[in-house]
């Protein structure tokens, strides 16, 4: 029995032996080098190996962006920065690659936007939308079955008890399938660190659509006019945003007679607070307020006018003793 | 036995298939038969690496394993046919990689072709089995070889009529709940059947 024993153990053993000798012997004789590129992009990759690229694996990925096939922002698990570091090792500049998450252009939940037909076909949106558009009086709104909760790889966007599906914009990878499959285009990716955005579709006038939804837009232009950064301009009877411009300061979600066709994910915004015995009066903030809400001569200690305040936080940003704050932004639930 | 090498090559594709008759390599079968292309770039590595993996196969199994054998025989007359699983996984998978090897330096054409499919073949329990029927069936060197072709040949003209079968699935008007792997897996049960009828064919049954 002893011997029966140590025989296999000594020639699977020495099986395994010669069969390691053989493979680093081919190894080194036949291993071909691999595109030093190639082998330093590998090693930052994620290594999820998941496919979301499009190539079958990182190491395929990583083969592809050496060659020049693929972008170096093209891997949507390492995200922007990634993106840069792949940029780096490649010698290009990769530029706008932020994250972006999908974002619902409707507010027309149950009872805000009006009923004009009673549907008892296949319960989706695609099907819906074949007869007459949908059953909303709204002809551009969210029909609110969901198609865009079940195609959703990430279960990122689950329906909320009013209709209407809520981004989580914690599991929002920015893939835009849900973009690709509502029928009404009332989906949309915007970056991430968006905080103000108009959810709102319809291109009717006023009129038309104060008759039928009750958070829908007017096109009043009031935030057009009350934007301090020209950030809003009216197009189609939408205020058209320009994301350059924007800095989401949120006066276009407080100043809005709907209340508010704007979704402003940082409100409430608590006003700005100047600490005094750190104000040096340098006057910086009282420049950057676009809402004359500071108050106060160069040299002497400043005062924010809590009335006019939004919240914006530009006067933060630019006090270079750290006088302004702002208490901690109070995100409204990702939701 | 000393059956004719021709009947063990038909037996092997038709009679015998690895796939729809003795029901290995199945995951294979399902993951990569959704496209033709893939299916065929498949088939093709499954050819290239059982015929390696039989003939190394038996040559471990008759010079180190079977009792009394050339080299362990003077040691352990009773041999080591205990060890034929582990000591088989183990040269498969070695195999595999001196071939992904060889041919990155030498073919690297080839090497491209077919791709992924090379390391996926490591897991593949049909090589594992040919290489374990061959021993089984008492077949010699030059009969293994074959009914290794032979195999990798069933298993290859399987995936493609299953690749056309699939790409025709995802077409039809199908119910959500058979959607996928449900229904390609009752068409496989009934192209299964079909090959049934082979049973008996050049006067082999399964």
């Amino acid at each position: 029995m002893g011997t029966i024993v140590l025989v296999a153990l000594a020639s699977l053993g020495g099986l395994g032996l010669i069969l390691v000798v053989i493979l680093v012997f081919a190894h080194l004789k036949l291993g071909v080098k691999p595109n030093p590129l190639e082998e330093s992009i590998r090693a930052i990759l994620p290594a999820a190996n998941c496919g979301a690229c499009g190539y079958p694996g990182c190491e395929a990925f990583a083969a592809a962006i050496a060659k020049g096939d693929a972008p170096p922002d093209a891997c949507p698990v390492g995200g922007p920065s990634l993106a840069e570091q792949i940029g780096e090792i490649m010698g290009v500049e990769v530029v706008g690659g932020e994250h972006k998450v999908a974002f619902l252009l409707c507010q027309g939940g149950n009872d805000i936007v009006a009923e004009s037909a009673d549907y008892q076909g296949i319960r989706t949106c695609r099907a819906a939308n074949l007869i007459t558009g949908g059953t909303k009086a709204c002809q551009y709104g969210c029909l609110g079955y969901g198609d865009c909760t079940e195609v959703c790889p990430f279960d990122a966007i689950p329906m909320g008890s009013n209709g209407l599906p809520i981004v989580d914009r914690s599991k929002c990878t920015g893939c835009g399938i849900c973009v690709q499959v509502c029928p009404k285009d009332v989906l949309r990716l915007i970056p991430i660190s968006k905080e103000v955005y108009l959810s709102c579709n319809s291109l009717e006038r006023g009129k038309a659509v104060r008759g039928v939804c009750k958070m829908g837009c007017h096109a009043c232009s009031i935030c057009v006019k009350m934007c301090p950064y020209d950030a809003l301009q009216m197009v189609d009877n939408l205020p058209k945003m320009d994301l350059d411009k924007c800095t989401d300061c949120g006066i276009c979600y407080a100043k809005c007679p709907v209340k508010s066709c704007f979704v402003d994910y940082a409100a409430p915004r608590p006003e700005a607070e100047i600490e005094i015995s750190r104000c040096e009066g340098n006057h910086k903030c009282f420049e950057v307020c676009k809402f004359k809400a500071i108050e106060g001569e160069p040299g002497e200690l400043h005062k924010i006018i809590p009335d006019k305040c939004v919240g914006c936080g530009e006067c933060v940003k630019a006090c270079p003793t750290g006088a302004c704050t702002q208490p901690a932004k109070v995100k409204a639930p990702v939701a | 036995m000393n059956t004719p090498l021709l009947a063990i090559l038909f037996g092997a594709i038709f009679v015998n298939n690895i796939v729809l008759m003795r029901f290995l390599g199945l995951c294979p079968f399902f993951g990569v038969s959704t496209r033709l292309s893939t299916a065929i770039g498949m088939s093709s590595a499954v050819l290239f690496v059982m015929t390696f993996a039989t003939w190394i196969t038996w040559g471990v199994y008759h010079l180190v394993l079977v009792p009394g054998s050339v080299i362990l025989g003077g040691i352990l007359p009773q041999g080591l046919v205990f060890l034929r699983t582990v000591s088989f996984i183990l040269v498969i998978a070695s195999l595999v990689q001196l071939v992904e090897m060889f041919l990155k330096k030498f073919v690297p054409v080839l090497y491209s072709a077919l791709g992924i499919y090379l390391p996926l073949i490591t897991t593949n329990c049909a090589i594992l089995g040919v290489a374990f029927l061959v021993i089984d069936n008492k077949f010699g060197f030059l009969q293994g070889t074959i009914f290794a072709i032979g195999t990798a040949l069933g298993f290859g003209l399987v995936m493609v009529l299953f690749a056309a079968i699939r790409e025709r699935l995802e077409l039809a008007p199908i119910s959500k709940s058979f959607r996928g792997y449900p229904i390609a897996f009752i068409a496989a049960a009934l192209v299964s059947i079909a090959f049934f009828g082979f049973v008996n064919m050049f006067g082999i049954s399964p």
